[in-house]
């Protein structure tokens, strides 16, 4: 089933494995990548990025298509590795704290999609 | 307020003795630290869109007050503030973190309070004879906001009103528009050291080039500022500000290209007035005026940073438990994004945040453990960190009194 919009069909095969709604899960992704998949999927998205932020402003935050809001997702992703491929060359923050002994509370709005799933 | 960075005379007043290393170590001095320091403070517990409509709550534990607080919306709009504390046998009336409530009813045996902690109702109320309901009501803790932020004093006379302990600091943010800037998300962790590691942690620049090295390279330094000095060091009585140099010729990162394009809460980017969401510039932020400033951190004394810049705050707090464990907390206050681009685009700003606390918290704990060794028996402090050193005679002072 496609999981992105057409538009953005040449992302279709990142979405599986970076689209999360939570940032837990996302960094998660990140850090359980080896480094090469993490800067694969950065170089990939770079060039895709202004389009998708243009992209998802013709809809509502909380009441998206199914595929946008993967895309959204997806873009949450590029994001959360950027500091990984543009500033530590490493998936994880070297010598950093554990990132699994910070709590993180998102009160921000979450994408979402009000379709039921199929 | 003097930058004494300015000030020979300010700065030779601190002194240059090393700081003591037992302070940290010490139950003694934790348990003074808790009588006189904590017992005795505001301190900043929460927001006020935490607790936005009528009978809007939310409770804290806070251990180094021994209690847990209830703070609740009002239905006139106002703030009241209690001992989460069972006038009959001590259970506590909330168990839910936040919540909206009509009033408060104890599990234990069902004594009911209101929202103004009123005691409403006692089953079996004649069975305790004469019971004097008007004098058991929860029992209250002083409250009161500032900046949007809410701070309690569970002093039962406090020394000062809120506003008279912010003293000078709280009169240069009057136009400052943070009060609206919901929290878009809290980071925190509890840490096995000792709560000033982590407040000193944050309250210099001296540790960017080296321990911010990859995560922000040339940002808080560059040629002409190699070790990234300070724009400014400002003494209030109990308070203390640091304003934190950001180079003008920084090269921003394709992700921070981004979030500058679609949004307005780029963190870190250097002085740029137009990022300033509305209002008229407030005197605190960028104090000196500089074009080559970053942020500032005011620690509104005991254990609460503020952190300011044109178009975001940061508030983190820091709890101590035991001499040698805390708890630290930090949130980003920023407009509400408008969009999905501006949503993503403040991902940037999260995500950085995260990341640059995972290396500063991963000092604390490695020198905590050290510490104990014997090795060294004191700190020794350069000029950019003079704020250490005021922090340290601010509590000492108060231990002392």
């Amino acid at each position: 089933m496609k999981k992105l919009p057409s538009d953005f069909s040449d992302l279709e095969l990142l979405s599986d494995y970076w689209s999360h709604q939570e940032f837990q899960d996302r960094y998660r992704a990140r850090i359980e990548a080896p480094f090469v998949d993490v800067k694969a999927f950065y170089d990939q998205m770079l060039p895709r990025m202004d389009a998708i932020m243009t992209f998802v402003d013709d809809f509502q935050v909380d009441d998206m298509p199914t595929e946008v809001c993967n895309l959204a997702n997806l873009a949450l992703a590029f994001m959360d590795v950027s500091p990984a491929v543009e500033l530590f060359k490493s998936s994880a923050v070297p010598y950093g704290f554990d990132w699994q002994r910070m709590s993180y509370r998102d009160f921000s709005q979450k994408f979402e999609t009000q379709e039921k799933a199929a | 307020m003097v930058n004494v960075l300015m000030d020979k005379e300010k700065v030779r007043d601190l002194g240059n003795a090393p700081l003591p290393v037992a302070p940290y170590l010490e139950k003694e001095v934790f348990d003074l630290e808790k009588a006189k320091v904590f017992k005795k403070s505001w301190l900043c517990v929460a927001h006020e869109t935490d607790v936005a409509a009528p009978g809007d709550y939310i409770t804290r534990d806070i251990s180094v007050l021994d209690t847990s607080i209830i703070i609740v919306r009002a239905n006139d709009g106002g703030l009241n503030a209690f001992h989460n504390v069972c006038k009959h046998r001590g259970h506590r009336v909330a168990l839910e973190e936040r919540g909206n409530a009509r009033g408060f009813k104890c599990i234990f045996h069902a004594w009911t309070y209101g929202i103004d902690g009123a005691l409403k109702g006692v089953p079996d109320e004649k069975n305790f004879g004469t019971l004097d309901k008007a004098k058991l009501g929860l029992s209250p803790v002083s409250v009161d906001s500032w900046k949007g932020f809410i701070f309690i004093n569970v002093d039962p006379s406090p020394r000062q009103t809120l506003r008279e302990s912010m003293g000078e600091l709280a009169s240069q943010f009057d136009n400052f528009p943070c009060e609206k800037w919901p929290a878009a998300a809290t980071m925190s962790a509890k840490l096995n050291c000792n709560w000033k590691l982590v407040v000193e942690a944050f309250m210099e620049a001296y540790h960017v080039v080296s321990l911010h090295g990859q995560s922000a390279p040339r940002v808080f330094s560059s040629l002409e500022n190699p070790f990234g000095h300070l724009n400014g060091i400002r003494l209030f009585e109990k308070h203390r500000a640091i304003s934190v140099y950001g180079n003008p010729q920084q090269t921003p990162t394709e992700a921070v290209k981004l979030n500058i394009k679609f949004a307005s809460s780029a963190v870190y980017v250097t002085a740029d007035e137009s990022q300033q969401a509305d209002g008229e510039l407030a005197e605190g932020v960028n104090p000196d005026r500089r074009g080559d400033w970053a942020f500032d951190e005011y620690l509104v004394h005991p254990n609460f940073s503020f952190y300011t810049a044109y178009g975001w705050v940061l508030a983190a707090r820091y709890w101590p438990v035991a001499e040698d464990r805390c708890e630290y907390e930090i949130s980003l206050h920023v407009p509400k994004p408008a969009s999905a681009s501006e949503r993503i685009a403040m991902e940037q700003t999260l995500v950085h945040l995260f990341d640059v606390v995972l290396e500063d918290l991963s000092t604390v704990e490695r020198t905590q453990e050290v510490l104990k060794s014997g090795a060294i028996e004191e700190f020794q402090l350069g000029n950019m960190e003079l704020a250490l050193r005021h922090g340290a005679k601010v509590i000492q002072e108060e231990i002392n009194a």
